[in-house]
């Protein structure tokens, strides 16, 4: 049987290697044997865990997701939270977490140039985990009444989510505040508004109108 | 509780808010001089009234620091009627609400560890609003605490939100740039104080430990080890806030006790400690139906320098008015007049200025005074009408009174408010200037 806690171990050791490389090289190492080389240590080690840097790069936005995941659920609070405080608490917690490796961020947004975009490749497979996530986020809203339950309209919402996610992280690595307060403000207010565009709102009237002009439409050419 | 919908927490936001009110007050002079054209009668006074109007409904969308400069430019200078004056004081009741995941991340990020690993019990929600923070109840051990929670980015948009109503002070008040620098410098130096809790924290366990002998005061116990510079945990204090008290009825009795208490507590620091909590607003003392008063917020506390102290009270002995040269000589120290002074504004602004002092210090000159005396307030607000008609104080470019007197008359003004709306007949001449 596989040990899931030593797998996990293994993996985070050598992310921190490889971060910490990258930090001071300002690059990625050359290639899996000289990087691990370097931790006088085999490439099969490395290659047991990850089959590429690639994977490494996507394990670390999946090592974040996961402490916060694991903070919140050892978090009483969290369980009474409705839908929209679970996700302030889930953007607060994870805004944490990236703060212990800023300085990597700051260089994969450097890297990029206009900041950590939603389309590159490391972030695919958080976004996935993000989603499932945030689909949970979404169904226990719309069972609090705090979101509109709209047809084909509402399986979208989570992915809005992810749009703010994005862009929490830009604001985040561009927020120059005292201890990031204005990030924290960020999150309450793009929390507020999200929940304001997913409850009944203006849209649902207009949809509401539609449908009725449409359907009145059509008797009339019938 | 009434919350406002949102903090305009952005520049921009706050920005928008206060431009405004700047095409507003432009739009009123606009509407007086059209006037002025058709019917010259039209009143300078209507003209004040539209604008201020139009500044508070501004100003209050506003929380925070644009408010409380406000506050004392309302209060110090007269600038705004009566009724607005009160809409600001209940302004400060209420508060738009931080979320429960914010307060749990404020507390991470400054103690460590959210609410729950420190209490037994913690209300999700704010109870209470403080002046730039809210306030939570938690209960710990079965003994019940208040927790002040300070609003995230305040301090950062003090300095941009005075620069923003500096404009219109400048306008409002027609004094010039230095003099006006001057005050906002005092102002912007207190509110920056205000947002640290940590010289707050210690500033309470000073104060309330100094004051404790008073007798009918009451202070919390605060607990650093809960505290921070975001935070501050006392324990929890009952009573009632001074509208919801005098709902109840008191005896004149219980009035005059907590009339004393209040007046014992600022003359000990004022001429003891000199320095005094300089935020005597309703919403900082909590009433008891036995008589006392309990006081938790020591958030504004004004430090008071020797050399404003020494003249401002010297004024107090009516003695000193048989010497004309003396009394100028005052008048300068508290920078009431400049040695640049024509002597035709000599002539105008010292009778004037003592007509005031005579009026404003008249308690400490009895043995017992009767606060609840409407006569005598109503004097004071008549005089402070008519000073704002007076065209020789609206259009004096030059800054009248130190800029230490701006939170001592502050503190005045409040305390004789609450003694006023108390009723109280206090004990005031113990003290022999």
């Amino acid at each position: 049987m596989v040990d899931i806690g030593h797998l996990r171990m293994e993996k985070v050791t050598i992310l921190e290697k490889y971060i910490q490389f990258q930090l001071e090289h300002g690059k990625q190492p050359e290639s899996v044997y000289l990087f691990m080389k370097q931790l006088k240590k085999k490439d099969a080690d490395f290659f047991a865990v990850f089959s590429s840097f690639e994977a490494v790069d996507a394990f670390f936005w999946e090592h974040l997701f996961h402490n916060t995941q694991a903070k919140l659920e050892a978090d009483k609070q969290y369980q009474q939270f409705g839908s929209s405080e679970k996700l302030s608490a889930f953007y607060f917690l994870w805004t944490q977490e990236l703060l212990a490796h800023r300085s990597y961020l700051l260089m994969l947004a450097k890297h990029s140039g206009k900041g950590i975009m939603p389309t590159e490749k490391y972030l695919q497979h958080f976004r996935h985990l993000f989603l499932d996530y945030a689909a949970g986020i979404v169904a226990s809203g719309i069972e609090e009444k705090q979101i509109a339950d709209r047809k084909f309209i509402s399986d979208q919402f989570r992915h809005g989510l992810w749009a703010q996610t994005v862009f929490l992280l830009n604001f985040w690595i561009k927020d120059t505040s005292n201890d990031f307060e204005d990030t924290d403000a960020a999150i309450e207010k793009t929390v507020r508004l999200i929940y304001k565009l997913m409850g009944e709102n203006i849209f649902d009237e207009m949809l509401d109108l539609g449908k009725f002009i449409f359907q009145r439409s059509k008797k009339s050419f019938s | 509780m009434k919350s406002q919908e949102r903090i305009p927490k952005s520049r921009i936001e706050r920005a928008a808010h206060i431009a405004g009110a700047g095409v507003k007050v432009g739009g009123n002079y606009i509407k007086h001089y059209a006037k002025k054209m058709v019917n010259s009668d039209v009143q300078r006074e209507e003209l004040h009234r539209d604008n201020a109007g139009d500044i508070y409904e501004t100003l209050s969308k506003l929380k925070g620091s644009a408010l409380k400069v406000a506050q004392m430019m309302s209060m110090d200078r007269g600038i705004l009627p009566q009724e607005y004056q009160e809409k600001f004081q209940l302004s400060q009741y209420s508060a738009p609400p931080l979320s429960a995941p914010l307060v749990a991340q404020i507390f991470r990020k400054s103690l460590g560890n959210s609410p729950g690993a420190f209490f037994d019990e913690f209300t999700q929600n704010a109870v209470a609003a403080a002046s730039i923070g809210q306030v939570h109840k938690a209960t710990k051990n079965s003994k019940e605490l208040a927790i002040k929670i300070q609003y995230p980015g305040i301090a950062n948009s003090i300095g941009s939100d005075l620069r923003m109503v500096k404009p219109f002070a400048v306008r409002l008040l027609s004094m010039n740039k230095n003099d006006i620098d001057n005050y906002f410098d005092e102002i912007e130096g207190k509110l920056m104080e205000e947002t640290n809790y940590q010289l707050e924290l210690q500033r309470s366990i000073e104060l309330s430990q100094a004051c404790a002998h008073i007798s009918n005061l009451q202070f919390p116990e605060y607990y650093p080890e809960w505290s921070s510079d975001k935070i501050i945990t006392m324990d929890w204090l009952n009573g009632l806030h001074l509208k919801e008290f005098l709902a109840t009825k008191p005896t004149q009795e219980v009035r005059n006790s907590i009339g004393q208490a209040l007046w014992d507590f600022y003359d000990f620091q004022i001429h003891e400690l000199k320095m005094v909590h300089a935020d005597p607003h309703p919403g900082n003392f909590l009433f008891t139906p036995d008589g006392k008063v309990n006081i938790f917020d020591f958030g504004c506390v004004k430090v008071i320098p020797d050399r404003f102290y020494t003249p401002y009270f010297r004024l107090v002995d009516r003695s000193i008015y048989n010497n004309t040269e003396e009394t100028h000589s005052i008048f300068r120290e508290l920078e009431l007049l400049h040695e640049d002074d024509s002597a035709g504004e000599i002539a105008f602004f010292a009778p004037l200025f003592k007509q005031m002092i005579d009026m404003l210090t008249l308690p400490f000159t009895c043995e017992t005074f009767d606060f609840g005396d409407e006569r005598y307030f109503g004097g004071i607000y008549q005089f402070a009408d008519n000073l704002i008609e007076m065209p020789e104080i609206r259009n004096s470019k030059k800054a009248r009174g130190s800029r230490h007197s701006l939170y001592i008359n502050r503190t005045y003004y409040g305390l004789y408010h609450m003694l006023f709306d108390l009723k109280a007949e206090v004990v005031t001449g113990k003290r022999k200037f």
